[in-house]
């Protein structure tokens, strides 16, 4: 069991540094399916099956779909030739580094010695019915709230992408009854 | 949840239902192309607003309550918030009105986006969990990612809203780690339960790591230093009504959030010790740098940028106090910015003009002698922003730096006196502008839009009444934070 969350955990580590460091976004999403998966593969250790075939699906699936999509819709040589890193990126690196490590020791220290529970405790945890449950139940308000947002984006992804962001018929200055040489602004702000 | 307990809760939230409820017919009313369509929608936001206002006002007084399983809570917090929230948005639908008319902005779109971030904020006011909070914070977030960028020709605004979402999505990651640590060392993400299990189960370094992440993801929202760097960019590009807006809401609702997280799950005095130090030195360095960096500026939306960073620094002061008159006094001083901020920017889209460009410091040149009223208005503005008596600026900052020396934090107070002195060099600059310079000479006269007169009415008002009569606002947030700090 060990030898396979490991594995996982270090090749999933891996694929999400090279998503970050290739130049080609092409190689990058590929990288990042990997990454998905690998997530995936955790969750079914974890005995959250739901929310692994939710990964697989959503993620690794649909998510992927959009980026490759987008991808199609760049230009790559143009792309290529964007600088990739800039002169902070060894203090970055450095800062995140050291945030890192922090998390890191913070995380062994809390649990080491503390004791995994029984597996039978975690297996009713991550079946559909479990999940529906809690969803209906206790966060009802949150999954409510979760359907707003998709609302409002889906309003602004209309917004920002038709063609023309304005109104075609701006109110025009020569509509008002003023004469044009006057002083006055005409449209009343 | 049983159907009669659902209903039961659900009007618990009216002041929320009637706020979304008003932004779907809004959106629907978008779709009949009504020949005064525009007109009507503006007056069914207000009306819903008003409801949503009055309905607030009656559940500032009740019992705590815990609704919808412990995620959302009816209180004086609460509802002191969702007033001054639907009050924001109010006041915005007002400022807005002429704005969305000369710039050609669709406003079925606009006015249910505003609602709908309006409705996060009050779920941020109201949430009694992590993961509510969380998502209330992106469903207010996501708005006014969008309102950011709705001016999509001018390349201002796309960066705009560009920065303010790549660092909004960084600093919500930050918060959500936070969530999942906290969770991991107290096995709860509910605020009352979170406070219980501290007691019992101690700090760990897991937890205080958890609460860091938090002040970041927070920090960001805020925009105290050193989070702050979105701050000018994003002010600037973004259209001047959506920033009046980002001004008063969001940055109101931020601060909601951290009287939840901090002075109610963290209060208790063996935590609030952890995080009181930090809250400190932000502070001290928010004051320190909106103050001073604002004086270079040459542009009066950036200015007022720089500005709203420092006057959150000042709020952030009376959080550091942690007590009783502090958290009132974080209530007041976010009330009466709001008022000064809406009418500062206000003045502000009025003199920017048709496409928004006049925001130079000189473009305000001879206004005193061009429009003699709007002057005096914005006058009135830059002094309460700088904290002159007797206006709401003066009461605010009064109240807060009380409230941090009666915690010991003199010098926290000493820092905040000394940068209001700074900060009359960059607000006396725009009056003597106004009043002691040559108008442009094909400067027009402006003719106001009865809604905008309205907004300025208002603000007006607030800024005064607050200054003259600060006792009643004051009473009002002291009774509804009171539970925070019983005895």
């Amino acid at each position: 069991m060990i030898f396979f969350f490991l594995l996982f955990a270090v090749v999933g580590l891996a694929s999400a540094v090279m998503v970050v460091t290739r130049k080609n976004v092409m190689h990058a999403a590929l990288f990042l399916l990997l990454t998905f998966a690998c997530v995936g593969a955790t969750y079914v250790m974890l005995r959250a099956e739901m929310l692994a075939a939710v990964q697989v699906l959503v993620y690794a699936g649909a998510v992927m779909v959009l980026f490759l999509f987008a991808i199609l819709l760049v230009n790559m040589p143009q792309a290529m030739r964007l600088q990739q890193w800039t002169r902070q990126t060894t203090a970055a690196v450095i800062l995140a580094g050291l945030t890192g490590l922090w998390l890191i020791i913070a995380t062994v220290r809390t649990f080491s010695g503390v004791e995994a529970p029984p597996e039978a405790a975690t297996q009713s945890l991550g079946t559909p019915r479990a999940i529906g449950q809690a969803l209906f139940s206790d966060y009802v308000l949150p999954f409510e709230i979760a359907s707003l947002i998709l609302l409002a984006a889906m309003v602004g992804a209309i917004v920002l992408a038709r063609q023309t962001a304005r109104e075609e018929e701006r109110p025009d200055e020569a509509l008002t009854e003023l004469p044009p040489d006057s002083q006055e602004d005409q449209q009343p702000v | 949840m049983e159907v009669p307990a659902l209903l039961e809760d659900t009007a618990a939230l009216l002041p929320h239902v009637t706020v979304l409820i008003t932004g779907l017919v809004v959106l629907v009313l978008d779709l009949f192309p009504l020949p005064r369509s525009r007109w009507a929608i503006e007056a069914v936001s207000l009306v819903g607003l008003a409801l949503a206002f009055a309905c607030a006002l009656c559940q500032a007084g009740g019992e705590p309550r815990a609704v919808f399983m412990g995620m959302a809570v009816v209180d004086g917090l609460g509802g002191f918030f969702n007033a001054a929230f639907v009050l924001i948005a109010a006041l915005t639908v007002l400022l807005s009105a002429s704005y969305v008319r000369r710039e050609g902005i669709r406003p079925g779109e606009y006015y249910a986006l505003i609602l709908f971030a309006t409705l996060g904020f009050m779920f941020v006011g109201s949430a009694s969990d992590l993961v509510m909070m969380f998502l209330a914070i992106e469903t207010f977030s996501m708005a006014t990612y969008i309102l950011a960028g709705l001016l999509r020709d001018t390349p201002r605004s796309l960066e705009s809203a560009f920065k303010y979402f790549m660092l909004g999505a960084f600093s919500s990651a930050f918060f959500l780690y936070g969530i999942a640590t906290v969770y991991g060392s107290l096995g709860t993400t509910n605020l009352l339960a979170l406070s219980q299990a501290m007691s019992e189960q101690g700090t760990s370094p897991l937890l205080l790591m958890g609460m860091g992440l938090l002040i970041v993801g927070l920090g960001f929202k805020v925009a105290v230093v050193p989070f702050h760097m979105w701050v000018p960019d994003v002010y600037e590009g973004a259209p001047t009504a959506v920033t009046a807006f980002m001004t008063a809401g969001p940055k109101a609702a931020a601060f909601a959030a951290l009287l939840r997280v901090f002075a109610q799950g963290f209060g208790a005095p063996a935590f609030s010790a952890e995080w009181v130090p930090i809250f400190a030195v932000l502070a001290a360095l928010t004051m320190l740098l909106g103050n001073i960096v604002a004086i270079v500026q040459q542009s009066v939306k950036r200015m007022l940028a720089y500005s709203s960073i420092a006057h959150a620094g000042y709020a952030f002061v009376a959080l550091v106090a942690h007590n009783a008159a502090g958290a009132g006094s974080v209530l007041y001083y976010l009330v009466a910015y709001a008022f000064m901020s809406l009418g500062a920017f206000t003045v502000l889209l009025i003199v920017a003009r048709r496409d928004d460009q006049r925001h130079a410091f000189d473009d305000y040149a001879g206004l005193g002698a061009t429009n003699p009223a709007l002057a005096a208005i914005m006058a009135l503005f830059m002094f309460a922003l700088a904290g002159f008596p007797p206006t709401a600026g003066f009461a605010g900052k009064f109240y807060v730096f009380s409230a941090a020396a009666q915690s010991g934090y003199y010098v926290l107070a000493v820092i905040g006196v000394l940068t209001s002195v700074v900060s009359v060099v960059y607000y006396a600059r725009v009056v003597i502008l106004m009043y002691m310079h040559e108008p442009d000479v094909e400067a027009p006269r402006i003719r106001l839009a009865p809604t905008s007169m309205a907004a300025l009415g208002v603000t007006v008002f607030g800024v005064l009444y607050m200054g003259i009569f600060p006792g009643g606002v004051m009473q009002f947030a002291a009774r509804s934070v009171a539970f925070l700090f019983p005895g």
